[in-house]
């Protein structure tokens, strides 16, 4: 299981488990022996939980041996952002100020129901402190590394999901999403990650961030196992909607095409040809979306951390804190007109899809920038990293679109696409990338174990 | 005071502000973060400018 060439994905280990040619305690020791092997470089994992992840794996494999099915990710190893309530832990959302928090008296929902398909949780994973981040470079944690480059970053907020996914520590993890936050690392990373319609992955157990732009979301290796993993946290909802048997395609113009660096412009154009039509989309008005997402970002983050704040703002990540208290002394009124903008530019942005299923925008204008430089130069300009690393996925998310971002085939080193589509028809998006990774079009980028260990 | 919140927003002195802001928060704000407040700070002023301009541009009926 530890050849890297042959990472197994999360359907094939559940087979293995549910037919009893595999046990889940054998899956998870060694889940815990990589983690163990590979995070000391990476720092993705915070916590391993190995007393209760060999407890479910026991429970699974005895599950197995009185001939029930223990469901459809039977003994496939998982971990979760530092965001979501484990029982017994503090959910730190990556702040030192955290640390002495009142234990979680219950799992997350989505834990429970992943636990409830048979998938066992074995760790915790870093993050930007309070999700307020692209990059991943928490002050109390560390850095996480990229396992395609250890010299670079794994991009965030979500980034310890993301490298431990690549890396093959677990077969999936659980992040989240504001502005980009799944999209980013998974990009960045080389896997899928999974950005749902605003709302419909079950948040109940998380922290929040900004509670009217946060999503819960899966990182995987295949779009198989994200979808998997989607139905299943999302069990509860609403049947799905049929899926269109050909798919109309468009790519975005103008900003989402701006600033590319080469190699990615050469493979994104290359996808585009292939399954897009000649015609551009234009996404109106992006500056302005991309800037009121700003600022709701802006208040609603700071306003949930005003008490924190009073009581230890040293405390925070230097970062974060001056954030935040910048947000605080932004008027009211300028979250008012966020908000006013938003309900006018979601139905706009509903109408680019009467003739489209899906949009295609990358998510990055390059890889991962280096963690001892931390910038990206677009069109000759160098800015920080962290400030202009979302303008590819602020405006999406702001409409609360689904987005699955795909690994990009083709590059040395891994930038993702994301496959936008209609609010409210995450299936449509799942079922594409299923079918583009089918062809071939699209595919996680191997990892090999030798670019961590040297 | 003006009728416009932006343009209040804009004629505030900044110390002044981060000032209130420390007196509102409370005294665990040290006066080091002033410097990466105010900076955090103009760029929420310049996002809040260009949406205004956005909207002021008529494009979208808000």
């Amino acid at each position: 299981m530890l050849n890297d060439e042959t990472l197994p994905s999360a359907l094939e280990i559940a087979v293995a488990v549910r037919s009893g040619s595999l046990s889940a305690r054998q899956v998870v020791g060694e889940a815990l022996v990589r983690i163990a092997t590979l995070n000391p470089e990476l720092t993705a994992v915070t916590n391993v939980l190995k007393e209760r992840a060999l407890r479910e794996a026991k429970a699974v494999d005895e599950q197995v041996a009185r001939g029930e099915d223990p469901g459809p990710l039977a003994g496939v190893p998982y971990a979760v952002k530092d965001l979501f309530d484990v029982a017994g832990l503090a959910t730190t959302a990556g702040s030192a100020t955290r640390l002495s928090a009142e234990p979680a008296t219950d799992d997350a929902l989505a834990i429970k129901r992943l636990r409830g398909a048979g998938a066992v949780l074995v760790a915790t994973l870093n993050m930007d402190e309070f999700a307020y981040g692209f990059l991943t470079n928490n002050h109390h944690w560390g850095t996480t590394r990229n396992p395609h480059d250890k010299d670079r970053f794994a991009g965030g907020s979500s980034g310890g999901s993301a490298a431990a996914v690549a890396a093959g520590m677990v077969a999936f993890s659980l992040g989240s999403d504001t502005n980009g936050s799944i999209r980013i690392p998974a990009s960045l990373c080389g896997v899928y990650g999974m950005k749902p319609s605003h709302g419909r992955l079950p948040p109940e157990g998380t922290y929040p961030f900004v509670e009217s732009l946060d999503d819960i979301g899966p990182f995987a290796r295949s779009a198989a196992d994200l979808s998997l993993v989607c139905k299943i946290l999302g069990a509860e909802r609403n049947s799905p909607t049929e899926t269109p048997s050909r798919f109309r395609v468009a790519r975005l113009g103008g900003w989402f095409e701006a600033g590319l660096a080469p190699q990615v412009r050469e493979a994104f154009d290359s996808l585009a040809g292939t399954i897009a039509d000649q015609a551009n989309v234009e996404w109106p008005q992006v500056a302005a979306a991309r800037a009121a997402a700003y600022l709701i970002t802006a208040h609603e983050g700071s306003t949930l951390h005003r008490q924190a704040l009073a009581d230890n703002a040293m405390g925070f990540d230097p970062a974060t804190r001056d954030r935040f208290l910048s947000g605080l002394l932004l008027p009211d009124a300028a979250y008012e007109e966020a908000l006013t903008f938003r309900r006018a530019y979601q139905q706009q942005i509903d109408s680019l899809f009467d003739r489209y299923d899906l949009l295609l925008a990358p998510t990055t204008h390059g890889p991962a920038p280096r963690i001892d430089e931390p910038t990206i130069t677009i069109d000759g300009v160098t800015k920080p990293a962290g400030a202009v690393m979302g303008l590819f996925t602020q405006p999406v998310s702001f409409v609360d679109l689904p987005v699955v971002a795909a690994p990009l085939k083709g590059l040395d080193l891994p930038v993702g696409v994301q496959l936008i589509g209609r609010r409210g028809e995450d299936e449509t998006v799942l079922a594409f990338a299923k079918m583009l990774e089918e062809r071939g079009l699209i595919g996680a980028q191997p990892f090999s174990r030798e670019l961590v260990e040297s | 005071m003006t009728s416009d919140p932006f343009t209040d927003f804009l004629q505030e002195d900044a110390t002044a502000l981060f000032s209130d802001l420390r007196r509102a928060v409370g005294s665990t704000v040290d006066e080091t973060c002033e410097q990466g407040c105010l900076a955090a700070l103009e760029v929420l002023s310049t996002q809040w400018r260009v949406l205004r301009q956005a909207m002021q541009a008529g494009e979208l009926e808000c």
